[in-house]
């Protein structure tokens, strides 16, 4: 290895502890030496100060535009299938219809077609009557839990995250 | 590197925008690679994102034995040679020597600018001269901080060519500064 090379790799601080005394000795003894380094460490220096360049600001949306769709998406599985959710609406739709026809089924009517309103509510409401509260309110409650997993699907679906079915 | 393997799972996984983080973490170093070979802003542009979406198209087949930014370097490294190549031989008579690298002294920077600025206003200039690999491989050691043996993964040169190739250079450049102050000081007396 030449004086140079030896210099060069005392700059980067890659020499081994004999080198390093080595060059040191070196130093001590011959001041163009020094002057070497000097020149070398500047060199070094300005070359550790070299600044990334920058690209324009759409960079990185040019590359993502010209991506290929190479990789697809995970299928995840709705935390609600489609059927269910055609339970639920169904249900909700139901529950809606019972709340509007339960106020109206003791008002007195004249016309025929009052008069079978009036007896269609009447079933409705002798129906709903027979059935106990806690079965109304665990129906009610299982209405809002399948409402709110249709939400978190909605949510984590459009984020593009996904909510694995466990 | 775990960010880096974990973003690549993702993005094998479908989710572009985590592609996306890579490339916004690695698009100024990508882009000074090639920007030192090519010398030229548009057509630097245009290789650095023809690198991301090769990588991306083989970010599948990257087994992970180097880091990343490594296997990417060498994509960015190999899209800007080969579009260099592809030019037209024009400017390849600028790259034949080094003579070209001694700076004017009408070029020189004003006595009162610090040293430390003038030095480095030399070293960039006779970088941007320098040949479009040489220059790159500056770049990619003390830049980009890759070691020799990546750079040699990068280039697909030898370790032992790399560093003789990186002792040339720099002592070129040393002469070159040199030079360059010796001319300020004769344009001083």
């Amino acid at each position: 290895m030449t004086n140079q090379e030896l210099l060069w790799k005392y700059a980067e601080g890659n020499c081994s502890p004999a080198e390093t005394t080595a060059v040191e000795k070196l130093l001590a003894s011959d001041q163009s030496l020094q002057t070497e380094l000097d020149s070398i460490l500047e060199v070094q220096s300005a070359l550790m100060t070299m600044e990334v360049e920058a690209p324009s600001l759409r960079f990185t949306q040019n590359v993502l535009d010209a991506l290929p769709e190479i990789y697809p998406s995970e299928v995840v599985e709705p935390l609600v299938k489609p059927i269910w959710k055609k339970a639920f609406w169904l249900a909700v739709a139901a529950l809606i219809i019972g709340m509007i026809l339960m106020p109206h089924s003791a008002s007195p009517t004249e016309s025929v077609l009052s008069s079978y309103i009036d007896q269609v509510m009447g079933g409705f409401n002798q129906a709903v009557g027979q059935v106990p509260n806690v079965v109304l309110q665990y129906f009610v409650l299982t209405l809002l839990s399948v409402g709110l997993l249709m939400l978190m699907d909605k949510i984590f679906m459009k984020k593009g995250h996904g909510v694995l079915m466990v | 590197m775990e960010q880096d393997n974990l973003l690549i799972k993702k993005t094998l996984g479908g989710d572009k925008s985590a592609f996306g983080t890579l490339v916004e973490q690695y698009q100024g170093y990508v882009f000074s690679v090639t920007m030192k070979v090519l010398k030229n802003r548009e057509e630097a542009e245009e290789a650095a994102q023809d690198s991301f979406v090769k990588a991306y198209r083989a970010l599948a087949s990257f087994e992970q034995r180097s880091k990343f930014g490594t296997w990417l370097y060498q994509i960015a490294w190999r899209t800007a040679i080969d579009r260099y190549r592809s030019r037209p031989r024009i400017s390849q008579s600028l790259d034949d020597d080094y003579s070209f690298m001694q700076v004017a002294d009408s070029e020189a920077t004003p006595e009162q600018q610090l040293q430390q600025q003038n030095t480095r206003s030399v070293i960039q200039r006779a970088l941007g001269q320098m040949k479009a690999n040489d220059a790159a491989l500056l770049t990619l050691y003390y830049l980009n901080e890759q070691s020799v043996k990546e750079i040699a993964e990068i280039t697909g040169l030898t370790e032992s060519n790399v560093k003789v190739k990186l002792f040339r250079l720099r002592d070129t450049l040393k002469s070159v500064l040199t030079k360059n102050l010796k001319g300020e000081e004769k344009s001083l007396i």
